[in-house]
Parts: structure tokens; sequence; C-alpha cells
């Protein structure tokens, strides 16, 4: 059998490698790929959802202090209407607010005299007039600073 | 490699299982001679076989199946030396002034000049040599196994030739390139 010096070389240096791997005795654990999938982000995406949730039920227990989440979406209408209706000061808009804003309160102010003798059913329902009525206050210093309702009730007395 | 890979159906579970019987004491050598620490090289082995089996399905019969494990095995292998590079500096903060722990008799057995000389090479070069000498494979089989071109097999070996003919002084002599053959194949070891 012919040996080339590659052979020589290769076998010789093969032959240490192979003692010296000989002795290294493989681990054998149980098969890793057999065993069922583990991802650990799996549950991230539901984890992060029920966190989330509970949160937002946590928040919402604090705000509003009632575990029912139609009160808590009832006061975020609240709370988003409030601003939203304070937050239009033009004098354009404000003359014909009053009208409306007056006929609510008036009208809750008549429910609440009818009430009186109900049950506790209204207060829910009463809500969205107070809603109403909170802008009020942005509207009592405005007219006072123009002079413009004075016209209307001087307009409206002398007429 | 042990078994022709036109035995092994991709998708068929009871054929990654005897590639596994088969392969696996391979591999783990293969890595064994890679990585200095023996629970890395069974870690990294038993990773290796989980996305092969992740990867059964795709996996084509052009290249041996071996190699192919092989291939993600040594892939794994290189990731880990180069993640413990960067925990190494931690060790050695974490291990000043405490006592040397004593090492594992069953380590011992692993550790020899030619295994340390091997771990000391870039885990391309040495996985080359590992694959050539020990497993007995060709340039065309450990460039199937490793992922490059024969020509690359052919300077990768001759590089690792020179560095361990430097390390181990008489164990290799003058003509590294021609010590690697690529043509004549030989069978080395059989598990």
């Amino acid at each position: 059998m012919p040996k080339t010096e590659g052979d020589l070389l290769g076998r010789d240096f093969a032959r240490r490698l192979r003692a010296e791997l000989a002795r290294v005795r493989p681990r054998y654990s149980s098969p890793r790929y057999m065993s069922p999938v583990r991802n650990p982000l799996r549950f991230a995406p539901v984890a992060l959802c029920a966190a989330l949730a509970g949160i937002l039920a946590l928040s919402g227990f604090m705000a509003t202090g009632s575990p029912n989440p139609v009160v808590w979406t009832q006061r975020v209408v609240t709370v988003i209407e409030a601003p939203s209706s304070t937050g239009a000061p033009p004098p354009a808009q404000d003359e014909h607010e009053p009208g409306p804003a007056a006929a609510p309160s008036h009208e809750a102010e008549s429910k609440a005299s009818r009430d009186g003798s109900e049950p506790r059913e209204p207060p829910e329902a009463a809500e969205p007039p107070e809603a109403a009525e909170s802008p009020e206050p942005a509207e009592s210093p405005e007219p006072g600073e123009s002079a413009e309702p004075t016209d209307d009730h001087s307009g409206s007395g002398g007429g | 490699m042990s078994e022709p890979s036109d035995e092994y159906r991709p998708g068929s579970k009871e054929d990654f299982d005897r590639l596994y019987r088969t392969s696996y004491p391979r591999v783990y050598r293969t890595l064994a001679a890679i990585l200095s620490d023996p629970e890395a090289a069974e870690d990294c082995t038993q990773d290796a076989f989980v996305q092969a089996f992740q990867a059964w399905k795709r996996w084509r019969p052009d290249a041996p199946a071996e190699a192919w494990v092989h291939r993600i095995a040594v892939n794994r292998a290189i990731s880990y030396r180069r993640s413990a590079k960067l925990r190494s500096l931690g060790e050695i903060m974490r291990r000043l002034g405490r006592p040397t722990p004593t090492a594992d008799p069953a380590d011992a057995a692993v550790r020899s000049d030619l295994l340390t000389a091997l771990r000391a090479l870039p885990p391309r070069l040495s996985a080359a040599i590992v694959l050539r000498h020990y497993h007995g494979y060709n340039n065309r089989e450990i460039a199937a196994a490793l992922g490059v071109s024969e020509r690359t097999v052919g300077t990768r070996l001759h590089q690792a030739g020179e560095m361990l003919r430097v390390v181990l002084g008489t164990s290799f002599q003058p003509g590294a390139a021609e010590a690697f053959p690529s043509d004549n194949r030989e069978r080395y070891a059989k598990d």
C-alpha cells in the first residue's frame, strides 16, 4: 500500500488525536430535543395583556371607588367631556353655550326635586347633568370680563 | 460519515432519533476538541440537536445529515466561545482572592497537550482539524459541515497545521499543507 507523506503525517497526528478523544466520554443526558418546547416568551403576550388589564382595573377602581367597569367608562366620559367643554373659551361660543348649559341645570334641579322620593337609581342618570354643570365656573368669570352679556341683559330688559 | 444521507428522511422522527444515536458521540467529541469545558460541549451538542430537530423538515439530503448537524454544532460552539470570552473578564474578577477550585478528576482526562493546543486554535480551524483527522471527512464534507468552500477548507487546514506544528513541535513536520490530503479519504474514527 503506497504511503504518501501526507498519509504518514496525517496518521501520526490522527492516531494521537484518536487516542486523546477516545478518552473523552460523551455525557449522555436525555435528548433535549425530545422534551417539549419551552419557550419562555411564549406566554409573554398573555402576561402583558393580563398585567395591563390589572393595572387598568386597579386604576379604575382607585379613581372611581367602584369595581363596576360601567362606572369607570362613565367616569371616563365625564372626565373627557369636562375638559373639552372648559377648554373652549372663545367668547362667540360662550354666547350660545349658556342657554343649553343652563337648561340642563334646571332640568337636573327639577329632576332632583322630583327624584327626592325615588330610590337611588337616578344618580347614574343624573351624572351627565353634573358634567353640564361643570362649565359654569368657567363661564362665570368670562361674562364678567366682557361687556357683551350686559348688552344682552340690557337688550332683553329694554325690549 | 457513519451512514449515507439518503437513509434519512426529512421530518421523520424515527430517522432523527437514529441520527441522534449515531451522531451524538461524534458531534460531542468534535465540540470537546473545540471547547475546554465538557459541560459546555454537552450543552452545545444538545442545543445543536434541538436546532437540527426544529429544522429537520427543511433538511435537504444533498448534504450528509451528520455534516449538517456538525455545522450547527460548530456554529453553536463558536457562539459559545465568543460569549465565553466576554464572560472571562467577569469570572476573573469574581475569583480574585478566592482559592482555586479543585479540578474535576473526570475532566482531567479530557485535558492533554494535543487537546489543549486544539482548543487554543480558533474554533473554525480546530473544527476543520477534528473533522479531517478524527472523523475522516474529506474537503468536500468539511466544506459542507462548516458552510465554506473547499478552498477555504484547505486554507484553514493549512493554517491549523502550521499553528499546531509550532505548539506541538515534533508532531508536525514541514509541508503541513500536504499533510491534509483532500482526495484520500480515510476513516479514522468509527463510533
